[in-house]
């Protein structure tokens, strides 16, 4: 009897554990997608003026240059693999679609 | 004969800045020259050339622009080149954006930095970069801006508020991005580096542009001369230019020079005398301290004229 318990109990712990787990790779998942693209869309504002787009004054973009250097390689690189871009976003909302 | 800088007071701050604006050729550069060497005779003062005609070379004998030369006594002068400060400026990223944006080497990397500087905007940027290194580490007491024509004048002068907004906005989201950074790797366990570079830059360009925004605004730190001539557009532009300064800097003209003033019986002969005295009057009710500066029949083209220059001024208005 108090064994059985024991296990229910155990169980539901278990369970409880897996749930958040679940929500927390969840949300971390939607954080994660946000900050992508609230990344994206900060290196887009910084650098517009280099690319056509007048965004942001020109000094200002040469200034930032250096202290985004690596976030700005993985953008690139980014644009020019990523192909399917409607499946990324997808994949990164999670669930069946 | 009259010293124009005693009608600069307060003269404070290190250095005190004093930027002359007005149409073009109705003596910016004259009167910049007067101003400066005055000040010289209390202490260490520079003659800056904003402006992209170089008289001022012509005025001194300078024969490099860019370079800090000694004239006479204290008097020193500098005539910034835009082209050359620009390429300054951004040369020293072709190499970085080699490596960073490849795509761009499909253009010539070169030619993108060199039209870059004439890219909207670049031109009073560069000016505002000057300004700065100007208020931030002058080894001069006393500095005069001879100024560019009104147009870029004004722009660069109103850009530091502009930036202000810019920064801002690039804080605002990059705090955020920083934040989400840390909360992710926070979650997941991972280790997070917690200071960004790239938010310690944008910290850093709030900082310099706020503080030029305060100097610019700054009644004793910076002096505001408006030159004009008694002549229409000379005079619409001198109103601009206050409207300007009081609108979007808050802050007054110190001094208001009505330069090349003919004698009564020549602009009598001329038929402009009535348009002239009411020129004079105009510029002299306004609640400003005014100079009338009169016509001279030679030129003023050396250092050496600023006193027959001097020697042809009256007060127009005088006191508070
Ligand atoms: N009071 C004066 N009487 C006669 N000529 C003058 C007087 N003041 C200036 N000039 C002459 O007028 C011309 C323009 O003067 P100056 O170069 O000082 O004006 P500026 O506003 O700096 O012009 P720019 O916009 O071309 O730089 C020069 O040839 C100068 O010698
Ligand atoms: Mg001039």
């Amino acid at each position: 009897m108090f064994k059985r318990v024991y296990n229910v109990l155990r169980e539901f712990v278990n369970f409880v554990r897996g749930v958040n787990q679940a929500i927390i790779e969840e949300s971390v998942g939607a954080l994660e997608l946000e900050h992508m693209e609230l990344e994206a869309a900060f290196l887009t504002l910084v650098m517009g003026s280099l690319t056509g787009v007048k965004t942001i004054p020109t000094l200002l973009s040469l200034e930032l240059l250096e202290p985004l250097k690596d976030e700005l390689k993985v953008l690139t690189s980014r644009a020019v693999k990523g192909k399917d871009v409607l499946g990324d976003l997808m994949s990164s909302l999670g669930g069946e679609w | 004969m009259i010293d124009f800088s005693s009608f600069l007071q307060p003269l404070s701050g290190e250095p005190h800045v004093v930027i002359v604006l007005g149409k073009g050729g109705v003596g910016k550069t004259s009167v910049s020259l007067t101003i400066a060497s005055e000040l010289s005779e209390l202490s260490d003062t520079l003659l800056v050339s904003f402006d992209p005609a170089k008289h001022i070379m012509e005025y001194l004998d300078l024969r490099e622009p860019m370079k800090v030369v000694k004239v006479r006594g204290r008097l020193h002068a500098c005539q910034l080149d835009i082209d050359l400060a620009a390429k300054e400026i951004t040369s020293k990223y072709v190499d970085l954006l080699n490596e960073i944006l490849p795509s761009l080497s499909v253009l010539n990397l070169e030619d993108v930095v060199k039209t870059m500087k004439y890219a909207p905007g670049v031109e009073e940027e560069v000016f505002l970069k000057r300004l700065l290194d100007i208020y931030r580490r002058s080894e001069f007491k006393y500095v005069v801006i001879d100024t560019p024509p009104t147009g870029i004048s004004l722009r660069t002068l109103a850009l530091p508020k502009l930036y202000m907004i810019w920064v801002e906005k690039l804080i605002e989201v990059r705090e955020r991005i920083v934040s989400l950074r840390y909360v992710i790797a926070k979650t997941l366990g991972r280790k997070y580096e917690v200071d960004d570079p790239a938010l310690k830059k944008l910290y850093e360009i709030r900082e310099d542009y706020k503080y030029l925004n305060e100097v610019l605004k700054d009644f004793s730190r910076t002096s505001y001369v408006v030159v004009a001539n008694p002549e229409p557009l000379p005079v619409h532009e001198m109103k601009e230019v206050i409207s300007f300064l009081e609108g979007e800097l808050r802050v007054k003209p110190k001094l208001l020079v009505l330069n090349k003033v003919l004698p009564k019986e020549v602009a009598v002969k001329l038929g402009v005398y009535e348009q002239q005295i009411k020129y004079v009057n105009e510029v002299g009710s306004m609640p400003y301290k005014s100079i009338m500066v009169g016509y001279l029949s030679n030129a003023p083209s050396k250092l050496d004229d600023i006193v027959k220059l001097k020697e042809a001024s009256t007060v127009l208005r005088g006191g508070g």
